[in-house]
C-alpha cells in the first residue's frame, strides 16, 4: 500500500479529532455537556495506554512473557483505593482550584513556589524523553509501513528518513495546534477542556477496537483460538519460556511495577490532569473505579497471543518485537488491518502528547515563566487586559516549546532506545511525588521542608540510577562507571547503589529512591515547624470533608490566622489604643484569654473582620483578613484575582474617601443652613423692630401735631395748615411702609400671584417718564430718555412689577438727585439678548462699601444734606426681589459724588 | 466508615497478595487449565474477580452512604 494513504488517513484522523473537540466545545457553549459522563471520564483516563502499550507491549512480552502486565494489574489494584484517595484529591482541587499536580503538591505545602518549580522541573525533565517516545512510535509506525524496518534505528539523512521524521514534524505541528486549540484558546478559570477530554475518550476507544481487531486477526485467523496458539508455543522452545512465570518476571520487579504503576495513574501529569482537573463530578470515580481496569483487562488480553505469533511467525527475521502488531498484518497481506492498527498507535500516540503537553504547559508557564513576569507587569503595567493575553501567549509558547523540545530529543537522542524503558523512567521519576502527596492527604504534620527534602533526594537518586548512566551509551560519560561506579566508589555503582545488587534497574531506581524519598520527607518533616499558611493548607486538604460537609462553616473554618498577625492588623488600621480596647472587649464578652492564643479561631478571625470592615468596608477588610491566611500566590488565577482584589481596595478606599469627603459637605451644608436659619431668625427680629420703629415715628408725630391742633383751637391759620399737611403726609408714609411689607411678604412666600405675558417694556418705560415729566420740570432737573432700539423691547413677565421697579428707580433718582442741578437720565438698550434699563442721576453717590447693602431690607443710607432718610429702606429690597423673580440682575455703579447709576438687566422675551 | 469503603479497602490489601509473589510464584508452574497457561488463566480470571468486586461495591446511587 502506498505510504501517502498513511500519511494522508493520518491527517484525516487528525481533523476527525479537530472536529470532535470543536463540536464537544459547541455543544457544551450550547449547555450540552458530553464530556460530563463517568464513561467517558474512565475512557479518557485511558489515555495512560500509549504507545507504549501498544506497541511495547508486545515488545515486553516478548522478552518476559507476563512481565507486561504488572503496570496494568497495579492500577487495578489500585484502583481499590480511588474512592479515598483520587475522590479526596478531586474533591481538595475543586475546592483550591487546582491547575495541575504541582500546584497541588505546593498548595498542600502552603503554597510553596519552590515545590511548584521542583515538580515542574522533574516533569519537564522526565516526561519530554516520554513524549518523544510517541512521536518516535509515530515515525517508526510510518517506517515499518514503508518496509524500511532496518533503517529505522540508523541515524542517517537518506531521503526516506527525512521524509518520514519531516511528517512526524508536521504531525508534530499538527498536535501543537490541536493542543493550543483545545488546550490552550482562553484562560478557563478551572482549566477544564471539553472538547479535549471527548476527542481523549474517542482515541480511547479508536485505539482499543484497533488493537482488539488484530489480537482477534492474530488468534483466530493465523490460529484456531488461544488454544491452539498457546500449544504452538508451548511446542516451540523459544516461545515455551514466555507462557510460564519464570525468567523476566522477578517478584521484585513484579512489586515495583505494581507499586509504580498504581501511583503513576494519579502522579503522570497527564493522568493527574485527566482525572483530577478535567474531572467533572467527583463521584464519576466510582464508575472509573471498575470501568478503567476493565478497560485494560481488555486491551491486555490479546498481548501475550500477538508476542507468541510474532516470535512464532518471524523466527530468523530481524524484525523488532515492537512492531509485531503492525508486522503481522503487513506480513499476512492485511493492508487495511494494518491502517487500522497503524491509526490505534497513532491514536495512542497523539492522545498521549495532547494531554501530557497541555498540562506539562499549565505547570510550565503557571510555575516557571508566569509568576517572574507577573510581578515584572505588575510592576509595570496595571491593567488586567494585557495580563491575561500575555498569559495566554505564554501558555501556548510552553505547548510549542515543548512539543518541540520532544521532536529534537527524539532526533537526537532517543533513537535507539526500546519504548518500555523510556517509559519506565519517566514512572520512577514522577513516583518521587507519591510520599508528599499521597502522605500529605493523610499526615497533617508533614511540612515543606520535608516534602523538598524528599523531592530533592529522591530526584538526585533517580538522576544518577537511571538516566545520567545512558550519557555513557552517547560518550558523554566514562563507561567505567557503569562497573565501578561514580568517583570510582563501588557503592556508587548506578545500578547497584550501596552494594544493592541482583535488581534489574527500574526496581534497583525504585527502591533506592522512594526510600530516601520517604524517610527523608518523614524525618525533616518530623524536626520542622510549619508556618501558619502551611498549617492552615495542611488542615484543609487533611480534613477536606469536614470543610465540605461544614458548608456555610467552610470559610469560617479556614480562616485561621496567627493571633499577632491580627493583632498587627488591627493596630495598623485601628490605632493601638482602640485595638487593645476592642480585644478585651471580646476576651470578656467570650470568657477567654488572648495572650495564652498563638492561633485565632474562625470566630476571632471574623470578629476581626466585622471590626476592620466596620472601619475600613467589607471588600477590604476581607482582602486585609486573607492577607493573614494567604502567602504569596501560585497559581496564575489566584495572582489575576489578587490583582483584581487590589485594585479593589484601591477604588473602595477611594470611594471611602468620597464618602467621608462628602459627609463632610454635607456636615457643613447642614451648618450653613443652620447658621442661615438663625440669621433670618435674627433679621425676622430686626425686621419686626424696624418696622416697629418706622411705624412708630410717623405716628408719633400725627399723634403730636393732632394733640397740638386739638389743645390749642386758636393756633394760626398757616401753622394750622401746616400741621395738617405734616399729618397727611406721614399718614402716606405709614400706608407705603404696610403696601411694602405686605409686598416684601407675598414675594418671599410665593403668595403673590405672577402674570407671564410679553409686553412691551420700551412703551411702559416711556410712559413712565412721561408720568414724571411734570415733576421733573417742576423741580427744574434735566432729564432725557435715550434709546437707539428701533425696535420695541420685548419682555415676557409681570408688567406691573416692572412698572413699579422703575417707578421705584425713579423716585429714588429723584429723590437723590442733585438739588441744584438735578440730572436725571434713562437709557434702554439691549445686550446679549438682555435689555439694559439704566437710570442715572447725579446726587452724592454711594460709597462702595454700603453698595453691596442697599439691597438689603431696611437698609437706608443716611445723606447727611438731607438729615434724616425718607425712605422706609424695604424699596430697593422689593425692586430686587422683582428682578431676580424675572431672572434679570440689577446693580449699582456709583462713586462718591459722582451720582449713581442702577443697571437692571432682564432677559429678553424670545421671538 | 462505610460497610462498601470498608470492603474496598480489604480488596487492595487482598490485591496486593493476590498479584504478587509469594502467591504468584504458586502458579508459575507448567500446568494448563481449559488450554490456557496456568499464571495466564490466573492472572486475568483474579483481575475480572477485583473488577467484579469493584462493580458491585462502587455501583449504586449512593455507594457510600453510611449505613
Amino acid at each position: 500500500m502506498n505510504i501517502y494513504v498513511f500519511v494522508g488517513c493520518s491527517l484525516i484522523y487528525i481533523f476527525i479529532l479537530f472536529f470532535i473537540a470543536y463540536i464537544t466545545d459547541k455543544k457544551a457553549a450550547e449547555g450540552t455537556h458530553w464530556a460530563n459522563n463517568p464513561y467517558v471520564y474512565s475512557l479518557s483516563m485511558a489515555v495512560y495506554c500509549t504507545a507504549w502499550t501498544f506497541y511495547g507491549s508486545v515488545g515486553k512480552a516478548v522478552k518476559s512473557g507476563l512481565g507486561f502486565l504488572p503496570i496494568y494489574v497495579g492500577v487495578c489494584v489500585g484502583a481499590a483505593l480511588w474512592f479515598l484517595v483520587l475522590k479526596k484529591i478531586i474533591v481538595i482541587s475543586k475546592n483550591q482550584r487546582i491547575t495541575s499536580i504541582a500546584d497541588f503538591i505546593s498548595s498542600r505545602y502552603g503554597k510553596s513556589n519552590l515545590l511548584g518549580v521542583l515538580v515542574t522541573i522533574v516533569c519537564f525533565f522526565s516526561i519530554i524523553p516520554y513524549i518523544s517516545l510517541q512521536l518516535k512510535a509515530i515515525a517508526d509506525s510510518f517506517m515499518v509501513l514503508a518496509g524500511m524496518q532496518n533503517e529505522m534505528n540508523m541515524l542517517t539523512n537518506a531521503s526516506g528518513f527525512s521524509f518520514y521524521y519531516s511528517t512526524t514534524f508536521y504531525i508534530a505541528i499538527l498536535l501543537i495546534l490541536f493542543t493550543i486549540l483545545f488546550g490552550a484558546r482562553n484562560l478557563e478559570p478551572n482549566e477544564r477542556h471539553e472538547g479535549m477530554v471527548t476527542a481523549i475518550a474517542f482515541e480511547s476507544i479508536v485505539k482499543l477496537v484497533a488493537f482488539l481487531a488484530v489480537g482477534i486477526f492474530v488468534t483466530y485467523g493465523l490460529y484456531n483460538g488461544f488454544g491452539d496458539l498457546f500449544q504452538e508455543a508451548f511446542n516451540n522452545p523459544v516461545t515455551a519460556k514466555r507462557l510460564f512465570l519464570g525468567e523476566g518476571s522477578s517478584p521484585s520487579e513484579w512489586f515495583c511495577l505494581g507499586l509504580l504503576s498504581m501511583f503513576a495513574i494519579i502522579l503522570l501529569p497527564r493522568q493527574f490532569h485527566i482525572a483530577v482537573v478535567e474531572n467533572s463530578d467527583p463521584n464519576h470515580v466510582y464508575k472509573a473505579t471498575w470501568v478503567f481496569p476493565l478497560y485494560l483487562l481488555i486491551i491486555n488480553i490479546f498481548v501475550l497471543p500477538i508476542a507468541l505469533a510474532g516470535v512464532l511467525q518471524f523466527q530468523g527475521l530481524d524484525i523488532r518485537p515492537d512492531t509485531f502488531v503492525l508486522e503481522l498484518p503487513l506480513e499476512n497481506g492485511k493492508n487495511m488491518l494494518a491502517l487500522m492498527v497503524f491509526i490505534g498507535g497513532f491514536s495512542a500516540s497523539t492522545s498521549m502528547v495532547i494531554v501530557e503537553v497541555n498540562a506539562l504547559g499549565i505547570m510550565f508557564s503557571n510555575h516557571i515563566l508566569l509568576p517572574p513576569l507577573l510581578t515584572w507587569l505588575a510592576r509595570r503595567d496595571n491593567s488586567k487586559a494585557d495580563f491575561s493575553a500575555w498569559v495566554l501567549f505564554i501558555r501556548r509558547f510552553s505547548i510549542a516549546v515543548i512539543i518541540l523540545l520532544a521532536f529534537y530529543y527524539v532526533r537526537t537522542i532517543a533513537i535507539n532506545r526500546e519504548l518500555v524503558s523510556i517509559g519506565l523512567v519517566s514512572f520512577v521519576a514522577v513516583n518521587q511525588f507519591a510520599p508528599c502527596l499521597f502522605l500529605g492527604l493523610f499526615w497533617k504534620k508533614a511540612t515543606q521542608s520535608g516534602a523538598i527534602a524528599g523531592l530533592l533526594i529522591g530526584f538526585f537518586i533517580w538522576a544518577i540510577a537511571l538516566p545520567i548512566p545512558t550519557l555513557a551509551d552517547y560518550g558523554f560519560l566514562s563507561k567505567s562507571i557503569l562497573t565501578d561506579g561514580y568517583f570510582g566508589q563501588w557503592w556508587l555503582n548506578p545500578h547497584a547503589l550501596f552494594g544493592l545488587e541482583g535488581y534489574d534497574q527500574i526496581s534497583h531506581a525504585t527502591i533506592w529512591s522512594l526510600f530516601f524519598n520517604c524517610s527523608t520527607f518523614m524525618i525533616v518533616s518530623l524536626t520542622t515547624k510549619q508556618s501558619t499558611m502551611e498549617a492552615t493548607q495542611a488542615d484543609y486538604f487533611v480534613n477536606i470533608h469536614q470543610y465540605i460537609n461544614g458548608g456555610s462553616d467552610m470559610e469560617l473554618i479556614h480562616r485561621e490566622a496567627k493571633m499577632e498577625d491580627l493583632t498587627f492588623l488591627l493596630t495598623r488600621f485601628l490605632g493601638e489604643e482602640r485595638t487593645q480596647f476592642l480585644l478585651e472587649k471580646y476576651e470578656t464578652d467570650n470568657n477567654i484569654t488572648l495572650s495564652k492564643i498563638l492561633k485565632a479561631k474562625a470566630e476571632l478571625v471574623n470578629y476581626v473582620e466585622t471590626v476592620l470592615a466596620g472601619a475600613l468596608g467589607a471588600a477590604s477588610a476581607k482582602i486585609l483578613i486573607s492577607s493573614v491566611v494567604k502567602e504569596d500566590p501560585i497559581t496564575l488565577e489566584e495572582m489575576l484575582h489578587i490583582l483584581d482584589k487590589t485594585k479593589e481596595v484601591i477604588l473602595t478606599n477611594t470611594e471611602l474617601k468620597k464618602k467621608s469627603k462628602e459627609l463632610e459637605e454635607t456636615t457643613q451644608q447642614l451648618q450653613a443652613a443652620n447658621d442661615q436659619l438663625k440669621e433670618l431668625d435674627h433679621l425676622k427680629a430686626d425686621f419686626v423692630t424696624t418696622i416697629t420703629h418706622e411705624l412708630r415715628t410717623p405716628m408719633t408725630s400725627i399723634k403730636a401735631l393732632s394733640k397740638i391742633l386739638m389743645d390749642n383751637p386758636d393756633i394760626p391759620k398757616d401753622q394750622h395748615n401746616e400741621f395738617l399737611e405734616i399729618i397727611v403726609l406721614e399718614t402716606e408714609r405709614i400706608t407705603r411702609l404696610i403696601n411694602q411689607v405686605l409686598d416684601i411678604e407675598k414675594i418671599q412666600f410665593n403668595a403673590y400671584e405672577w402674570k407671564n405675558e410679553p409686553f412691551n417694556l420700551t412703551e411702559l418705560t416711556n410712559r413712565i417718564y412721561k408720568g414724571f415729566q411734570p415733576v421733573l420740570d417742576e423741580k427744574n432737573i434735566q432729564h432725557t430718555f435715550k434709546t437707539r432700539l428701533e425696535q420695541p423691547v420685548l419682555i415676557k413677565g409681570d408688567e406691573d412689577r416692572i412698572n413699579q421697579v422703575i417707578v421705584n428707580l425713579m423716585s429714588n433718582a429723584l429723590k437723590f438727585t442733585n438739588t441744584e442741578e438735578g440730572d436725571l437720565g434713562i437709557s434702554l438698550e439691549s445686550e446679549n439678548g438682555s435689555a439694559v434699563l439704566k437710570i442715572t442721576d447725579n446726587g452724592n453717590g454711594i460709597a462702595e462699601e454700603k453698595q453691596s447693602m442697599i439691597f438689603e431690607r431696611f437698609t437706608q443710607l443716611y445723606d447727611p444734606t438731607q438729615g434724616k432718610p425718607t425712605g422706609s429702606g424695604l424699596g430697593l429690597f422689593i425692586t430686587k426681589q422683582i428682578v431676580t423673580h424675572h431672572k434679570g440682575t440689577i446693580e449699582v455703579e456709583s462713586e462718591v459724588g459722582k451720582g449713581a447709576t442702577f443697571v437692571v438687566k432682564l432677559p429678553m422675551a424670545k421671538g | 466508615m462505610s460497610r462498601n469503603a470498608a470492603r474496598l479497602i480489604g480488596v487492595f490489601v487482598i490485591g496486593l497478595v493476590l498479584f504478587n509473589f509469594p502467591l504468584l510464584g504458586i502458579f508459575a508452574k507448567p500446568h494448563w487449565l481449559m488450554g490456557i497457561p496456568m499464571p495466564v488463566f490466573y492472572l486475568f480470571t483474579a483481575w475480572l474477580g477485583m473488577i467484579i468486586v469493584f462493580w458491585r461495591l462502587t455501583d449504586g446511587r449512593n455507594p457510600f452512604k453510611k449505613k
